[in-house]
């Protein structure tokens, strides 16, 4: 507790302006009584100024203005609903980082309809699946049994049959980012064989395509399709949404959680920049930088001033490594930046 | 409450529940100081805390969880009361968001000229101001967590804070100097 010193001479306006003695005034508590008793009882001078102070604070009362019991409690199992979401799509989600005896595992633990059509899914296929996957900072090229290309980005993982055949449809299943460059075989786009179509599966959307080149972000409960060159169709799971097929230079942006779409158009070149290991965002706000620092170098990044994070970048933002586009972000936002073991702070100044 | 025991809340259904209970209790209060209309107030305290829970595991690092609270709360709200007044207002001026000056509540102890006198001087503050009061002697938020909630430096809410208290002040020093005759010394000896 402050030592009496400090107070030996306030007058009344310099006890008002205290936040030591108007925690007292507002809410006292034992400890705080005792101090400023004997206080008030060593400076008795004092009593008369102190007394004005705590008489003028006390009338600082503000209206209350409380919800009724029935909506909060409508609100919080609203609230628990969309929690239940999320937690379901990310328990969906684990499906592509783990043995088929794993996924079976976790199955017989919960009682979750899209979890069990997957597992069975799965079941259902014959062949030994082989899968690569990406550390965080990572990117790695592949190349699919047909010699598609595959660009994988950090922190993502692509599955596929080992080999595949002639006369199936081809077939991979991703978490993350990658980029695809697909082999077209097919030879009339009004007669099309079942062996020529490639479907890459996400959780939340299938992406069905001939022969082209795309990128597919899945991050944060969000998938993002974007399109370079040729025609790709994207049909979602869980939903009756109808399929969409889309143009290149199209970008669409599905978020399964809040069952919110969007397509617009965009650089496709741009957005798939990492490739290149230049990650390039345009006019991204705060938060983007973050996210995107986040998913692909595996940091926690916090925004002390969750405000701060709409705030836009103007220009191209090269994100080539994590350090760079940190003195970025510390220079806008007027913060420092504070490195513990797995997690940054951004403090403003 | 240590930072863990706040992620700890998050793992038990029924602490969550009555950490939502709470925040709704305080959040609705304090957004009703801006907006009369309630589903705003409830949407922004739905976005508030799924975002809340979104980052729950970043939580240990906020230096204030309280404030890191009421400021995303703050800011959600202001978003939408912008765009609601965007929507309403014809001219498509952009309305701030702005703390009501009728949210103080006259204490029945007090006579009626220092009701009068009271509510005049907080009507002359600024939204700001009135703001920080709120924070302060209401939500019992530290200066520090003032700032935070405000977006403004920590001697900045000293600032605000000192003009408001003597804005306040001054305006009732007269009838104070009534009141203080009136009230027997024991009012003020019997706090502790």
């Amino acid at each position: 507790m402050t030592d009496y010193n400090k107070y030996s001479d306030f007058t009344e306006n310099e006890f008002i302006m205290d936040p030591v003695f108007q925690d007292w005034v507002m809410h006292p508590g034992a400890e705080s009584n005792i101090f400023w008793q004997s206080f008030f009882e060593a400076y008795p001078h004092l009593q008369d100024a102190g007394k004005a102070a705590a008489i003028f604070l006390k009338q600082i009362i503000f209206k209350e203005d409380l919800p009724d019991e029935m909506v909060i409690n409508r609100s919080l199992a609203t609230h628990l609903q969309a929690v239940k979401r999320i937690e379901n799509s990310k328990i969906v989600d684990f499906k592509r980082s783990f043995p088929m005896k794993t996924v079976l595992g976790i199955a017989a633990g919960f009682v979750g309809l899209i979890l069990v059509a997957s597992a069975l899914y799965i079941l259902t296929k014959k062949q030994e699946p082989v899968s690569f996957s990406t550390q965080y900072g990572e990117v790695r090229s592949l190349t699919l049994p047909d010699s598609s290309q595959v660009v994988l980005n950090a922190h993502s993982a692509i599955r596929f049959d080992e080999e595949w055949d002639k006369n199936d449809q081809r077939e991979v299943w991703l978490t993350g980012e990658a980029f695809f460059n697909v082999n077209h075989i097919n030879k009339d786009t009004n007669h099309i064989q079942k062996y020529e179509r490639f479907i890459v599966h996400t959780k939340d959307v299938t992406v069905e395509v001939l022969g082209t080149s795309f990128d597919i972000r899945l991050r944060r409960g969000k998938t993002i399709v974007v399109l370079e060159t040729g025609k790709i169709k994207v049909s979602f799971k869980n939903t009756n949404r109808s399929d969409i097929i889309m143009k290149p230079g199209e970008m669409l942006d599905y978020n399964y959680v809040e069952n919110k779409l969007i397509t617009a158009t965009t650089s496709a070149e741009k957005f798939s920049a990492w490739k290149e290991k230049r990650l390039l965002l345009d006019n991204p706000t705060a938060e983007e930088i973050v996210q995107y620092l986040e998913d692909n170098f595996g940091k926690n990044i916090v925004l002390e001033n969750s405000e701060s994070g709409k705030r836009k970048i103007e220009g191209a933002v090269l994100l080539t490594n994590m350090d760079d586009a940190l003195f970025v972000l510390s220079t806008v936002l007027n913060a420092e930046i504070i490195k513990n073991d797995s997690t940054i702070i951004v403090r403003p100044r | 409450m240590t930072n863990e025991d706040w992620v700890n809340i998050f793992n038990d259904d029924e602490s969550y529940a009555k950490l939502y209970t709470d925040y709704y209790k305080k959040f609705y209060n304090y957004g009703k100081k801006f907006t009369s209309n309630t589903s705003l107030i409830e949407d922004s305290i739905q976005e508030v805390f799924l975002e809340i829970w979104l980052k729950k595991h970043k939580l240990l690092h906020v230096s204030s969880i309280n404030s890191y609270f009421f400021a995303s709360f703050r800011y959600i709200l202001f978003r939408k009361i912008k765009e609601e007044n965007k929507i309403v207002s014809n001219e498509g001026i952009e309305g701030e968001a702005s703390f009501s000056v009728d949210s103080l509540l006259i204490s029945r102890e007090v006579n009626n000229e220092q009701q009068a006198r009271l509510k005049t001087a907080f009507e002359a503050l600024t939204p700001h101001q009135r703001e920080a009061v709120f924070l302060r002697f209401y939500q019992n938020l530290s200066y520090e967590e003032v700032a935070q909630v405000l977006n403004i430096s920590v001697k900045a809410t000293y600032k605000i804070m000192a003009r408001s208290l003597s804005a306040l002040k001054n305006r009732m020093l007269i009838a104070l100097a009534l009141l203080l005759n009136v009230l027997s010394l024991n009012f003020f000896l019997n706090k502790y």
